[in-house]
């Protein structure tokens, strides 16, 4: 028979952890990220029955409002970003489990408030004293939200429930900062009970990865150095700096994707199979790629990292400014928008094979993908003449159109010996019909069952930051060589092509 | 986005030449149309309209699950033995999938008299090669397919709500899994009918404080339209089987036994109306009550705890649809077995044949 602690009645019927009640806090809940993402997210998760049974979503902002009035303004947000038609009556449900909480984040007497407020809702709600809180405000306010929560006592759960924290990236600038955040973090929850969101971990390619790698034997005996010639991981999008420029001139492109998002699907890619599929064991395997990645510092920066800024030219057929007469940037901003990395990952499995990523604005086309280009078959028989050098690359695409495809030679009918290009190609969205949730629908629902997995760990973040500090202050102290520059609308600088060519490798196009 | 939806099983080919007319129909289809298949699907009927009732669904459920689609329908007590075929495909345009046309074929046959008996090879000749094969088998099983049928197939489905005699249908359909057990899932689709009901009621009791009650449960009452009696009891030997529940009789009527010893009475009242084959779940306690009722004219449940001190959880949650094509879209969208379709089955199996 069954754990008496256990549901007997969920045997069998999803093959997931369950959500468990809870009450979810949003800090900084006016913001765009809870009207965008998680309001969308949260009411797509009601619609697929994926929510626990106790839920209130508190939110918490300093702006005065009434939780009716927010209600029907997340409502509306609901309506426009939800990816699938909002339902009135299910809405309306859902809305009557969100409330609004005004206080300034710095004020303790609206964490003490809000504490009576939750102990209030367990008992309406049947939350059962268990909190998520997410910090979806501005990271300036990290610091204050998290000391008033461990001094309100709101960060310690009471026996039998849990207390558990979300962070939204950035986690930090640098490595400092982000030693100092996840001080701050670590003084009020513990690690087990933390949640940093990468949005691109909850993908279901990204995901999917995992799978291919893992459950194909065929990909995994091939997916080392004696059959790699190169990886290739683009992060590509024709969007300037648009509305973000205040951020994104103090980011860039290597703090803002580089650090986070492709570092991760580096790992994802380059990792050894864990011991099994708990978070830990899965994070343990990535943590060893970013430890084992060579150091990029002072001169070996010059030599393996291109960085570059977009200057006027088109995208779709239509002129766009430079970079630097965008609305917010300064006239000789030297951030760069795109960066291009040669990485060597140095243990057994990668030893040889470089890593190239990239990542870039107002690029001509919109794609997140990982190119594994396998080595070419010796130059006897078919490839006589090194004609078959790119001859096998398998793609995982990310985003858009998610999907894999494996391109291969084959010889063209006819009485001549012709060999060309074909391609094998599994698109999500024609193979299965049902709709791919948000990442946000995944990560909600995974921090709500206390899985960890898709998530960062600290000691993740900290290596990544100590990766990409060697970038920057090589960068900072000019040994590395100044930026270059790019016409919006083109595949980037040459330098960056320069890259690739010496060691005889080409950019895909996407 | 509406399926194009044809009653016609398409154009008339002969039974040798299938392959080949195959390929002709794609060589001739513009380049803005994708054959895609996930899963060979396989429907036998002997109902005299299963063409025409099936091409329909077949386009209906393309729209969401890509198939290379046979569709058999046969008459073994036709006096002339005959086979006909015929080929079409369903084409749609899906948001996620860019913007080609996504195809499912379909393969029609009409198998008269004597030619029945060669369902076997019929299937066989005409599968897309690796992909998982699932038969549905409409209406009531017979025992004439050779065993090496179920023991190349993937997924049987039956709907037992179709039978007019349950209890030897349950045999034969248990026999036939045991003779497949190594790769045969058996699916009914009148357990996947109230997949969205048990989960509404297993959710009420993730809360805690109804979780505590459970093992008390005393008292079950399940609403259901008429002629889903069987549906309902399904729903009942799922309760039964997951609370180690064993049915007994006492001076004629029947309740279950729990393992603390204690009773569970039950009672399945049946509707003339109602907006769903199972409306409705109410579970009595010491102290507390729950229940998972179907909206009226709704999409979803309404679930709802209740304790003698006035607390009460309420949650909405989607109660999937009624419709054959949903049923079947959600067994093909599922993986898996059914682990615990027939220890309900088994709780409730003394009540099968009673009215």
């Amino acid at each position: 028979m069954h754990n008496e602690a256990e549901n007997p009645l969920r045997d069998g019927l999803v093959n997931r952890a369950v959500a468990e009640p809870c009450a979810l806090v949003i800090f900084g809940a006016t913001g765009d990220l809870t009207r965008r993402k998680l309001i969308p997210a949260l009411y797509n998760l009601a619609a697929d029955g994926n929510l626990p049974a106790g839920l209130a979503v508190v939110c918490f902002a300093r702006r005065d409002k009434t939780s009716e009035g927010f209600r029907e303004e997340l409502g509306e947000a609901a309506r426009k970003y939800s990816r699938r038609p909002v339902n009135d009556e299910l809405w309306n449900r859902f809305a009557a489990s969100i409330f609004y909480h005004r206080s300034s984040f710095d004020d303790p007497s609206g964490y003490l408030s809000l504490g009576k407020e939750l102990d209030s809702l367990d008992q309406r709600m049947g939350t059962h004293g268990n909190r998520l809180f997410y910090l979806a405000s501005s990271p300036t306010e990290f610091d204050v939200i998290l000391e008033n929560l461990r001094s309100s006592g709101l960060s310690q759960a009471k026996p039998g429930t849990w207390s558990r924290l979300i962070v939204e990236k950035p986690f930090g600038t640098d490595l400092p900062s982000a030693r100092r955040l996840n001080e701050a973090v670590g003084s009020a929850f513990p690690e087990e009970d933390t949640f940093r969101i990468d949005h691109y971990l909850g993908k279901e390619t990204a995901q999917n990865l995992m799978v291919l790698r893992f459950a194909n034997t065929v990909f995994e005996a091939l997916w080392n150095h004696r059959y790699v010639e190169n990886v290739q991981i683009t992060a590509s999008e024709p969007l300037g700096v648009e509305t973000r420029a205040g951020y994104y001139e103090k980011s860039g492109a290597l703090r803002d994707m580089v650090q986070n998002h492709l570092l991760q699907l580096l790992c994802l890619t380059a990792m050894e199979p864990p011991t099994d599929l708990s978070a830990d064991a899965v994070r343990d395997e990535k943590v060893k790629v970013l430890r084992a990645l060579r150091p990029l510092t002072g001169k070996s920066v010059a030599e393996n990292v291109i960085r570059a800024q977009y200057t006027e030219g088109f995208i779709n057929g239509c002129e766009v400014p430079g970079y630097r007469q965008e609305p917010g940037v300064a006239p000789d901003s030297v951030t760069e928008t795109y960066v291009a990395l040669r990485l060597h990952i140095d243990n057994w499995r990668w030893a040889g094979v470089p890593f190239f990523v990239r990542v870039g604005k107002r690029l001509p086309k919109s794609g997140t993908e990982i190119a594994i280009q396998f080595r070419p078959t010796p130059p006897v028989l078919f490839n006589r003449e090194s004609q078959l050098q790119d001859a096998n690359t398998l793609v995982i695409r990310i985003q858009p159109d998610e999907g894999i495809s494996f391109r291969m030679a084959a010889k063209m009918p006819g009485a001549l010996l012709q060999i060309e290009p074909v391609k094998m190609d599994f698109h999500y969205g024609t193979s299965f019909g049902k709709p791919t949730p948000e990442a946000y629908e995944r990560l909600l629902l995974d921090a709500m069952s206390g899985d960890a997995t898709l998530f960062a760990r600290r000691d993740e973040v900290e290596n990544a930051w100590t990766f990409i500090d060697g970038i920057r202050t090589a960068w900072d102290d000019g040994a590395a060589p100044r930026l270059d520059f790019y016409p919006a609308g083109t595949w980037g600088p040459r330098e960056a092509d320069e890259l690739l060519a010496q060691d005889g490798a080409v950019w895909r196009r996407l | 986005m509406e399926p194009t939806v044809t009653v016609s099983p398409g154009l008339p080919v002969e039974v040798g030449d299938i392959d080949r007319q195959l390929g002709e129909l794609w060589s001739a289809s513009d380049a803005g149309k994708v054959r895609a298949s996930l899963v060979n699907l396989v429907i036998y009927s002997e109902s005299a309209d299963a063409i025409a009732e099936n091409t329909p669904l077949l386009a209906e459920l393309a729209s969401d699950h890509a198939f290379r689609a046979l569709l058999v329908q046969a008459n073994p007590h036709a006096e002339r033995s005959e086979v006909k075929a015929w080929i079409t495909a369903h084409c749609h345009r899906r948001e996620s999938g860019g913007p080609k046309e996504i195809c499912s074929e379909q393969i029609t046959f009409l198998l008269d008299g004597r030619a029945a008996g060669r369902l076997t090879n019929i299937v066989f000749s005409h599968l897309d090669s690796d992909l998982p094969l699932c038969f549905w088998w409409q209406g009531e099983l017979h025992p004439e397919p050779e065993p090496q049928l179920w023991t190349r197939v993937d997924r049987l489905i039956v709907d037992s709500h179709a039978w007019t005699r349950p209890g030897p249908q349950f045999a034969m359909l248990r026999d036939i899994a045991s003779v497949a057990a190594g790769r045969c899932a058996v699916c009914d689709l009148n357990w996947t009918r109230v997949f969205h009901l048990r989960y509404a009621v297993a959710q009420i009791f993730d809360l805690p404080t109804a979780r505590e009650k459970l093992p008390r449960l005393h008292n079950v009452e399940i609403r259901y339209l008429s002629g889903y009696r069987l549906t309902a009891l399904e729903m009942l030997g799922w309760l039964a089987s997951r609370l180690g529940w064993h049915l007994e009789e006492d001076g004629g009527s029947s309740f279950f036994r729990r393992p603390d010893g204690g009773k569970a009475e039950f009672r399945l009242r049946e509707e003339k109306d109602a907006p769903a084959p199972v409306v409705s779940v109410e579970l009595g306690f010491p102290g507390a009550t729950a229940a998972a009722k179907r909206a009226i004219n709704g999409d979803f449940y309404f679930i709802d705890f209740t304790s003698d001190a006035g607390n009460s959880t309420v949650q909405m949650l989607p109660a999937g649809r009624d419709k054959i094509s949903d049923i079947l879209l959600s067994e093909l969208g599922r993986v898996g077995r059914h682990p615990l379709y027939w220890p309900a089955i088994r709780a409730i199996e003394p009540l099968i044949g009673q009215r």
